[in-house]
């Protein structure tokens, strides 16, 4: 009766961890596919596109150590 | 050519663009079936730097220069230091709005007589560069650049018309090289480099000394020997010192031993002029004279701590310096 009992117990773990793999692999594919739909977003831009563009300031004309050249 | 595709001739790729689409530089675009340089006028850096910084050791030494790039190359070495704006597009990076005519007079407003098109490659930016060093030579502003000088014949022979000098960067004596770790090719480089010898540009030239992939010796002398014969023994050489970039993290940073041999070779070989770069506070960043062996431009890192010249003589013995110097 005890074994039985215990037998039981872990059908029953064991389905809950199947049910949590199953739950994790759906989340998974889930998190990849919105990811490769923001991959899509990310591609290049066909022109015409728009420059951003920012204003120049003092700051900007100092010598930049990590530039080349 | 059919279906509104585009070829582009200024470079060896000659890139033959759909609509819509850009080169492999990434800046110029097929729009409506005409090639458009779409950086024109909209830089990414602006800095006044030392002219010394470009390399330039022998043009103007001690003086500010304007610097400016905008986002795009045509080749895409392994170790670039600036890949962040040569590697972008240019929807990517935020860029200042300043065209020909507003460049022209930031420098003259700051008293600049020097503007360089460097950073990335101005080459890639041609119409930007050529079209502001026109304005600037009107306006009595000097124009250099600096530049992996992969490029065709014409455009560049049109550009040296315009531009004062350049530092032309040969990444290593061997094709090889240039097709695994740039992407490009060493003849159209040294076409450029005899182009602007032609044109009677100021032109000295860098190399970046990689371990293992470019610090070979017989290559090296190669290169020395290559610029001799064919720029002249008083054209300034650089070997810069590489350190660890983009995606050469894995390699050390030059030896100063093995520029220190890269050196020897080119003053062994008859260079009159040749430098250490990299390695601030190295005996080599200074330039001695040729014939009295005397220091006549004293440097530490891009600072100038001592000049001996009267206008392009040698202080101390007369003989010339080979330059572009103030008051000549």
């Amino acid at each position: 009766m005890k074994s039985q009992k215990k037998m039981e117990d872990r059908q029953k773990t064991s389905s809950n961890s199947r049910r949590k793999f199953l739950k994790d692999c759906a989340i998974g594919a889930l998190a990849f596919a919105i990811s490769g739909a923001k991959g899509e977003e990310q591609k290049r831009k066909e022109p015409p596109f728009r420059i951003r563009t920012k204003r120049l300031t003092e700051k900007d004309l100092e010598i930049d150590p990590n530039l080349a050249g | 050519m059919r279906h509104q595709t585009v070829q582009c001739l200024l470079c060896p790729k000659q890139c033959k663009i759909p609509e819509g689409r850009s080169g492999d530089c990434r800046i110029r675009i097929n729009i409506g079936g005409k090639l458009k340089a779409v950086t024109f006028g909209f830089p990414v850096a602006v800095h006044v730097d030392p002219v010394e910084k470009k390399p330039f050791f022998h043009y103007f030494p001690g003086t500010p220069i304007l610097s400016v790039a905008t986002v795009g190359c045509n080749m895409h070495c392994k170790n670039c230091q600036n890949w962040h704006i040569s590697q972008a597009n240019p929807e990517d990076e935020e860029a200042f709005v300043l065209p020909p005519k507003a460049l022209v007079q930031a420098a003259l407003s700051r008293n600049i007589p020097l503007i360089a098109y460097t950073y990335t490659e101005p080459i890639v930016y041609y119409e930007y560069t050529y079209e502001t060093a026109l304005l600037g030579k009107q306006e009595g502003l000097r124009s250099a650049i600096v530049s992996a000088g992969y490029a065709n014949p014409e455009p560049m022979r049109a550009l040296f018309k315009v531009v004062e000098a350049a530092t032309i960067d040969v990444k290593c004596f061997d094709e090889q090289f240039y097709r695994d770790i740039c992407d490009g090719g060493l003849r159209p480089v040294l076409n450029t480099l005899v182009i602007a010898k032609e044109e009677n540009v100021w032109l000295e030239v860098s190399n970046l000394v990689i371990p293992t992939l470019s610090d070979d010796r017989q290559k090296i002398a190669m290169l020395v020997r290559w610029v001799k014969q064919n720029l002249g023994d008083e054209t300034p050489l650089h070997f810069l010192r590489f350190v660890p970039h983009h995606k050469l993290k894995n390699l050390p940073p030059t030896p100063v031993e093995t520029l220190e041999d890269a050196w020897k070779i080119a003053m062994d070989a008859g260079m009159k002029y040749v430098y250490i770069g990299n390695v601030p506070g190295h005996e080599t960043e200074n330039t001695r004279c040729p014939s009295c062996g005397k220091v006549v431009i004293s440097r530490i890192g891009y600072r100038i701590r001592e000049m001996h010249l009267k206008g392009n003589l040698c202080e101390f013995c007369n003989a010339k310096i080979a330059g572009v110097f103030r008051g000549v």
